[in-house]
């Protein structure tokens, strides 16, 4: 059965920008590019299009096999669940998938471009901050009290 | 987010304690002009000190304020944290703090700092209560009550951004990227080529076509080697003696007639230290920008972070981007700024 996608939200929010996608992590600190064709099915994913309709539509939109692009795209995802990104949904109510760029035209295919970058964790590290359902926060303990 | 119910009885009975210990307390009352609007400010005596970057921002004008703030400092204003279900609550999360929200009560704690924000926006009233002022780290005194204001800017359509701020009254450019890039050197660089000043870390952001910058604070943080260059200030530093932080300027004393309260966002400006003998102000991808403004305006800001970041997202799409390859040299940096913004900022538009 063909898989489908959700972004895990929160802790993830995400943005698309001139053909790149931002995603932060309002938990860890860490935040993500996604590049190439990853961004160009960046909405659709995470609407809950199956895996089988995305590798279809990118194999119309770039110059790539179908086996190529069905690995690449296999990679791409698992790599975003690893990351606490992405997280397996029930594809029932998801949108189906739409062509991306103008019918009958290839792209070069570059590849699912990821980057992770994590230089804004240590700032999490001196003032943390947790955004959480529930309610409260616990006292400082006294090895903090004792490392001021 | 679901929402425990729980949570909103918690936040009430902060907010009904918060007003208990504020009821007997004789505060000193202001008003401050915020992003265009009227903030009623209550402090206790020990708290005034706190808010001292946003002098510039008072106002004799009585329009109606949209905010009362309460700001008390615990130990001289003799209040304790609030004791509640919230503040007694233990086990997580771990790193030692968490943030709140229900029926419009927004609350956040940060026990390294010892700050505790709450705005209750059906109510148009807000507290920050601090610890200890006189314990505080000197980036609270740099850019206080940030939590507030950017849940309050948030519901009005724009944001709280980290970065510094120049131009004129015709229009100006944020200066965006991490702590540590370079925005404060090159917001003094420019203030120095005679371009005006809005802000060197934080600015709040109103909607409109254009975006207006607004000031938040008028601090200034200065590199320490950097002093000899700024000795003309000299009067004014401030946190000198803290050698682990970095000193700083209340650009209200040191140069009033460089503050900006307000002007026209024409473009997001990323600095990158190039090492070159000219500086050059050139197009850049907004996806870089983006990258540079977004995580520390928003990861820092629970309950606000979403919204922000679509905000700057939509900023980044819509404004005309660039990368600033600075020299050396502060004065060609500061030249380079003033000349782009007054006679090339057009022509080199992407």
């Amino acid at each position: 059965m063909a898989r489908s996608f959700g972004l895990i939200d929160p802790p993830n929010i995400s943005e698309v920008i001139d053909g790149e996608v931002m995603i932060i992590n309002l938990e860890s600190g860490s935040y993500f590019s996604v590049t190439g064709a990853g961004a160009a099915i960046w909405p659709q994913l995470i609407a809950g299009t199956d895996l089988d309709s995305l590798a279809t539509i990118l194999e119309a939109a770039f110059d790539v096999t179908a086996a190529a692009m069905g690995h690449d795209l296999g990679g791409f995802v698992d790599r975003l669940v690893e990351e606490g990104i992405l997280r397996q949904r029930d594809p029932a109510g998801a949108s189906s998938a739409t062509a991306i760029g103008p019918p009958g035209q290839t792209r070069s295919y570059q590849g699912f471009g990821f980057e992770r970058f994590d230089d804004m964790r240590g700032l999490l590290v001196i003032d943390p901050v947790h955004e959480v359902g529930g309610f409260g926060w616990p006292e400082v303990t006294a090895a903090e009290k004792k490392a001021r | 987010m679901s929402v425990d119910p729980s949570t909103g009885v918690a936040l009430q009975r902060l907010v009904a304690e918060l007003e208990r210990g504020i009821a007997p307390l004789d505060l000193r009352r202001w008003t401050l002009c915020v992003a265009g609007e009227r903030i009623a400010v209550h402090a206790g005596v020990g708290a005034v000190a706190l808010l001292e970057s946003m002098e510039a921002l008072r106002t004799a004008d009585l329009a109606a304020s949209s905010l009362q703030l309460f700001v008390i400092d615990g130990r001289s204003d003799g209040i304790a944290l609030p004791d509640t279900v919230v503040t007694r609550r233990h086990g997580f999360p771990p790193g030692g703090l968490g943030a709140f929200s229900a029926e419009g009560i927004h609350a956040f704690y940060q026990p390294h700092a010892g700050v505790l924000s709450v705005l209750d926006a059906p109510k148009r009233r807000a507290w920050c209560w601090v610890r200890d002022v006189t314990a505080l780290p000197y980036y609270e005194f740099a850019a206080p009550l940030r939590h507030l204001l950017q849940w309050w800017i948030v519901g009005r359509g724009g944001a709280l951004v980290h970065s510094a701020a120049v131009g004129t009254s015709e229009g100006g450019a944020l200066i965006v990227g991490p702590s540590g890039s370079g925005k404060s050197t090159t917001a003094l660089a420019c203030l120095e080529a005679g371009l005006s000043f809005a802000g060197d870390d934080y600015v709040l952001i109103a909607p409109g076509e254009p975006p207006t910058v607004h000031m938040a604070y008028a601090t200034a943080k200065i590199v320490r080697d950097a002093l000899p260059r700024h000795a003309h200030y000299a009067d004014y530093f401030r946190n000198l003696g803290n050698v682990d932080e970095k000193p700083m300027l209340f650009m209200h004393e040191a140069a009033p007639a460089a503050l900006l309260r307000s002007f026209p966002l024409r473009a997001l400006v990323l600095p990158v230290v190039a090492r070159v003998a000219k500086t050059r102000i050139v197009p850049a991808a907004p996806a870089d920008v983006l990258r540079a403004l977004a995580p520390s305006s928003v990861m820092l800001f629970p309950l606000a972070g979403s919204l922000a970041f679509r905000r700057i997202a939509a900023w980044c799409r819509t404004l005309p981007c660039f990368r600033a390859e600075l020299g050396d040299d502060p004065r060609d940096v500061g030249t380079a700024f003033a000349t782009w913004l007054s006679r090339d900022f057009e022509r080199v538009r992407p």
